[in-house]
């Protein structure tokens, strides 16, 4: 019943907008705007944003573009209301894991792009990100990951070698301990806050974390391979006490913290946090080590890529410009001004292949994240992903085990249930 | 003056208070009256997004109360209500005194009591955080250096328990300028020539504060605790942004405002939000009620 209220507002929105349009257009040159959302990347960068919009209306004598910043932590609010309201942007920036709910409300318009090609050009898991059905809803925009980053010098002065397998690392991780916990460091730096950091274990383990059975996701979250890595993290805490015990609390700016205050030997890190390692301790430069993350017994390092799809919603009066400004605006040249400022990568294959050779990602330290972007999935393309990740059911799960009391099964049983029961509203 | 005279007076007088009070029943009813009925519509319906779901009776009401995290979280509001009220109130009181003592400084005391009023409460539960981060918090390294060893590295944050004891001393914080301001005002009222006689007739401090300004000042504590107590049933920006994740570890510290939160806006379910609302909105309204009811007898 309320998808014909949408349509019917938003048809209503469309008449309205036609019919200003239309005012606007007589006896002037016909010029359209194009309302463009972008993801506020702080004062700094906002000029970088609007020179790659500015290029495009010198080529476009016909569209102007009112670009407007968002962000704050009800952004995904300000677009379900914009939706609902009949009233989106045109083009807008969109975090990847909400590009899925968005595209099965039918507010977004399919992209000028065939998956065969979207495969070959971007990031495969960008790409999954924004596919739904066999059809492509965004041009996948920027990418950022996670990879193993470690402190050479903690490593060299107790004999240990960069691990590459999760086993590895939690020898390595109680020898580092033992070495260096009197200066107060911890082996390896648990973040009970951060699901980025132990749900991707899951597909290291072999397991998945939900699987599509028809048109609808199933959890997987109680399988074998799930309860094993999630025991396998939070023993490092409740039984290597790897971390201090606060360290269930934390988040990945506490992670973050915590190794550029020179306390974390080891630990995974984004690009854009070690960035923010680097301007916090510029010290430690020459002491960090950053390779590929370890593989688990599955014999993958998969991790989670996060980044930002370009879409374009199906409300927009000028869909052609609007694809026009997102083709212009997913050129490797027009990304990297953007990803070199925040630390990430573009998400075209073209322009890793730029970063890792010429840019930014040329340097050691960050040309392995490059690396593991091509070793990264995305999560369970259900619409309901973003209610599983609000409500923090998997950290509170999480938390259970690292409290030490949880029993694995029924925790993860527990947690699949409630994943489950996401998926099913 | 002609009986119809006198009819169409008496009809004016029945109409032109209506009249006069339209607009502000018309406002009250577009702001507080549509969302009270359209929170429990929704509150009677399965939640989808944006969307208002099937028809689905009590059953929300149902599983609310009989849900274990609810529950918890329910005696959990209350506990952290009983504790911040009474808390903030003993040590307003005792602030009041102090600042009402004649001393020299208080003025400028009083000046620095108000500041924390001044503070945003979400900049100020950042700080709170930090204060108590067991890594790098002063309130460890103060409790360590006074022999405390225990409390070295000691995460605040690490099981519920603990994690509300720091919530509460930031509310409490954040509560006592303006308790402290109203009672120091009401503290003023209290006759000076009174005292002064009981004073002359041998009784302690402790017996005017309990037998005469206390009596006096009844009425404004009455008032000021009913109004902490709404207050701190709402309670919701302290936690939501000490805790991680919001309410943890482990649901541990989740309160009935933020499970609402977390219904409506993370799981995007309207339908039990709301009906946590409602309960939130029962609950307060047994202590409007009482509070009308006092104000009522005060003013007798």
């Amino acid at each position: 019943m309320a998808r014909w209220k949408l349509g019917i507002a938003a048809a209503m929105v469309g008449v309205m907008g036609a019919v200003v349009g239309c005012s606007g257009d007589s006896g002037s040159s016909g010029e359209s705007t194009l309302d463009v959302w972008f993801n506020d990347p702080g004062t700094e960068l906002q000029p970088v944003i609007q020179k790659v919009m500015s290029d495009f209306e010198s080529t476009h004598d016909n569209v102007k573009i009112n670009l407007r910043f968002v962000g704050g932590a009800d952004t995904h609010q300000q677009y379900l209301t914009a939706v609902a309201g009949g009233a989106p942007p045109c083009v807008a920036q969109m975090g990847n894991t909400w590009t899925p709910e968005f595209a099965s409300m039918g507010a977004l318009a399919e992209a000028d792009l065939k998956l065969d090609e979207a495969k070959q050009r971007f990031v495969g898991s960008m790409v999954d990100s924004a596919t739904m059905d066999g059809k492509v809803y965004g041009y996948p925009y920027n990418v950022g990951n996670r990879a193993f980053v470690y402190r050479k010098d903690l490593l060299d002065t107790s004999g240990v070698q960069v691990p590459k397998t999760w086993d590895e690392v939690a020898v390595a991780a109680r020898k580092l301990s033992a070495d260096h916990g009197a200066d107060g460091i911890a082996g390896f730096g648990l973040m009970g806050g951060d699901v980025w950091q132990y749900l991707p274990l899951v597909w290291n383990w072999g397991g998945e974390i939900a699987v599509k059975e028809g048109d609808t996701w199933r959890a997987t979250m109680d399988s074998p391979q799930a309860k094993a890595a999630f025991d396998w993290y939070a023993k490092l805490l409740t039984v290597d006490k790897l971390s201090p015990p606060d360290s269930a609390n934390w988040v990945a700016a506490d992670g973050t913290k915590a190794f550029a205050l020179g306390k974390v030997a080891m630990g995974i890190y984004a690009s854009f946090q070690l960035k923010s390692i680097l301007a916090q301790a510029p010290g430690l430069k020459d002491k960090i080590g950053v390779s590929e993350l370890p593989t688990g017994p599955a014999g993958n390092n998969d991790t989670f890529a996060g980044g930002s799809n370009l879409v374009v919603f199906n409300d927009c009066e000028n869909i052609e410009n609007a694809r026009a400004l997102v083709r212009h605006m997913a050129e490797p040249s027009n990304v990297i001004g953007y990803t070199q400022g925040i630390g990430m990568l573009p998400a075209s294959l073209a322009g890793i292949e730029e970063e890792q050779t010429s840019g930014a990602f040329a340097d050691p330290l960050f040309k392995p994240f490059g690396d593991q972007a091509r070793h990264t999935r995305y999560v369970p393309a259900d619409p309901s992903w973003g209610k599983v990740e609000g409500s923090g059911a998997i950290i509170n799960a999480m938390q259970a085990l690292m409290g030490g009391k949880a029993d694995v099964d029924s925790t993860m049983d527990k947690l699949n249930a409630e994943i489950t029961e996401a998926f099913r509203k | 003056m002609t009986v119809e005279a006198v009819s169409r007076r008496r009809w004016q007088l029945k109409v032109i208070p209506w009249l006069l009070m339209a607009p502000t029943m018309v406002s009250i009813a577009l702001v507080i009256g549509y969302p009270f009925v359209r929170t429990f519509w929704l509150s009677l319906h399965e939640g989808r997004g944006l969307r208002t779901g099937a028809w689905v009776g009590l059953d929300n009401y149902i599983e609310m109360v009989t849900d274990g995290l609810t529950q918890a979280a329910f005696v959990r509001t209350v506990a952290l209500t009983a504790v911040t009220v009474i808390g903030s109130m003993v040590a307003a009181l005792l602030i009041a005194l102090v600042l009402n003592s004649g001393l020299p400084g208080m003025k400028l005391l009083t000046i620095l009591v108000v500041l924390p009023w001044a503070m945003p409460r979400v900049s100020a539960a950042i700080l709170w955080k930090w204060a108590f981060d067991s890594q790098y918090g002063v309130v460890n390294w103060l409790l360590s250096a006074f022999g405390l060893d225990m409390f070295d590295g000691y995460g605040w944050f690490n099981s519920g328990t603990s994690a509300l004891v720091v919530v509460a001393v930031a509310i409490i914080w954040a509560k006592i300028p303006f308790l402290a301001i109203a009672m120091l005002a009401a503290l003023k009222s209290v006759p000076g020539d009174i005292v002064e006689a009981a004073r002359l007739d041998g009784a302690s401090a402790f017996t005017v504060l309990l037998r005469i300004k206390l009596p006096v000042m009844r009425p404004v504590m009455v008032v000021l605790f009913v109004l902490a107590t709404i207050q701190a049933f709402q309670a919701f920006d302290h936690i939501y942004v000490m805790t991680v994740p919001p309410g943890g570890p482990n649901h541990s510290t989740e309160i009935l405002s933020l499970l609402t939160y977390l219904e409506a806006f993370a799981f995007l379910d309207a339908g039990m939000g709301s009906a946590l609302a409602m309960l939130t909105f029962a609950v307060l309204a047994v202590v409007t009620a009482l509070y009308v009811r006092l104000q009522r007898e005060e003013t007798r």
